[in-house]
């Protein structure tokens, strides 16, 4: 009979542990996903940021990540509010969205970077190539003037 | 004249490679933040409030800073003796944040926001006092405990401010810092 009483004080116990801590939980769970989605926000506009050094057109990047902080936004106010399912909800929205565009965002900084190195590169040869032979063409004509007026200055002596 | 002519030409086919090497100096980096009113002109703009009617205002940020800028817009409200953002002294106000908005704009580029808004308020006759109950804002509803104004003998008005405090992403500290902007609509309060 002991053993019974002390098993369902037990069950008993652990039911309302459960259901009294349920919600900190519940409620620390939505918080660190609104702390992932704010985390995953900042990585990507990292990246964005990286793009847009590099040359890439980011308007379309900053345009979907401007839909996510609004979303983001939404969340924190239903969390203030205290409606956590509604806050995990707009959170989770974010995160899966930030997904997406932190590998849109990684591609076109990536395909940026390296375009602009490869420009980069004509851009430097070319334009050496091309000083080169101004200064030829410059040193050329120079000449030829020299030997030419040289001359006309023997012929007159 | 053959060698200043070949100089000249030798800078302008050398531009593109010096480009890559020099470092230009930058203009003056900044961020414009501005209110616009229900018209999307700098008037008309809302001021006496009636509780349970929603206003509407424009609110835009044009990113002058260089590179692309993450934003968050802090939203608060505060009566006449509470902490107001001071931009002699660069302060925000010390005021809890009700929401961030946030924002990415690229260098050179804008954003803007329409917002309706609106309270909920009663007036607290024992007190003479306009207790806040309620914030709308987009169409979001929050719930304001402890936001209260009394009589403003100086505005002849029960006084109520609401701020949009800008911040910006700063990577080197890793966190949104205060960045010395602010927007704010002063109302009063009918009842």
């Amino acid at each position: 009979m002991g053993v019974v009483r002390f098993v369902a004080s037990a069950v008993m116990a652990a039911l309302f542990l459960t259901i009294a801590f349920a919600p900190v939980s519940a409620q620390q769970s939505v918080s660190d996903s609104i702390a992932t989605a704010k985390q995953q926000l900042i990585e990507c506009f990292d990246l964005t940021s990286q793009a847009e050094a590099a040359g890439a057109n980011v308007s379309s990047l900053t345009a979907s990540l401007n839909d996510v902080g609004t979303l983001l936004s939404q969340s924190e106010l239903a969390y203030t509010e205290g409606d956590f399912e509604l806050s995990q909800s707009l959170s989770f929205q974010c995160i899966n969205r930030l997904a997406n565009l932190l590998s849109e965002s990684l591609q076109i900084r990536n395909s940026a970077i390296s375009e602009r190195s490869i420009q980069s590169l004509y851009r430097v040869l070319f334009s050496i190539f091309g000083t080169s032979i101004v200064l030829l063409a410059g040193y050329s004509i120079w000449r030829f003037l020299m030997r030419r007026y040289l001359q006309v200055e023997v012929v007159a002596d | 004249m053959v060698i200043a002519v070949t100089a000249i030409l030798a800078v302008y086919t050398a531009t593109p490679a010096l480009q890559e090497f020099l470092v230009l100096p930058k203009g003056e980096a900044f961020t414009e933040l501005w209110l616009l009113g229900p018209g999307h002109m700098t008037e008309n703009y809302p001021y006496n409030i009636t509780s349970g009617q929603s206003y509407d205002v424009f609110l835009g940020v044009f990113n002058h800073l260089g590179n692309v800028a993450c934003y968050s817009i802090q939203v608060k409200i505060r009566n006449q003796i509470q902490s107001e953002p001071n931009s002699m002294e660069h302060n925000s106000s010390n005021l809890p944040v009700l929401f961030n908005l946030y924002a990415v704009v690229a260098d050179n580029e804008s954003w803007e926001l329409p917002v309706r808004f609106g309270f909920d308020y009663y007036y607290d006759s024992a007190q003479s006092k306009v207790v806040y109950t309620k914030f709308l804002f987009n169409d979001k509803v929050l719930t304001l405990n402890g936001y209260s104004t009394s009589w403003d003998t100086s505005r002849s008005s029960f006084f109520a401010n609401l701020i949009f405090e800008l911040s910006v992403y700063d990577r080197g500290t890793g966190s949104f810092q205060y960045h010395e902007r602010y927007v704010d609509l002063k109302f009063n309060m009918t009842i």
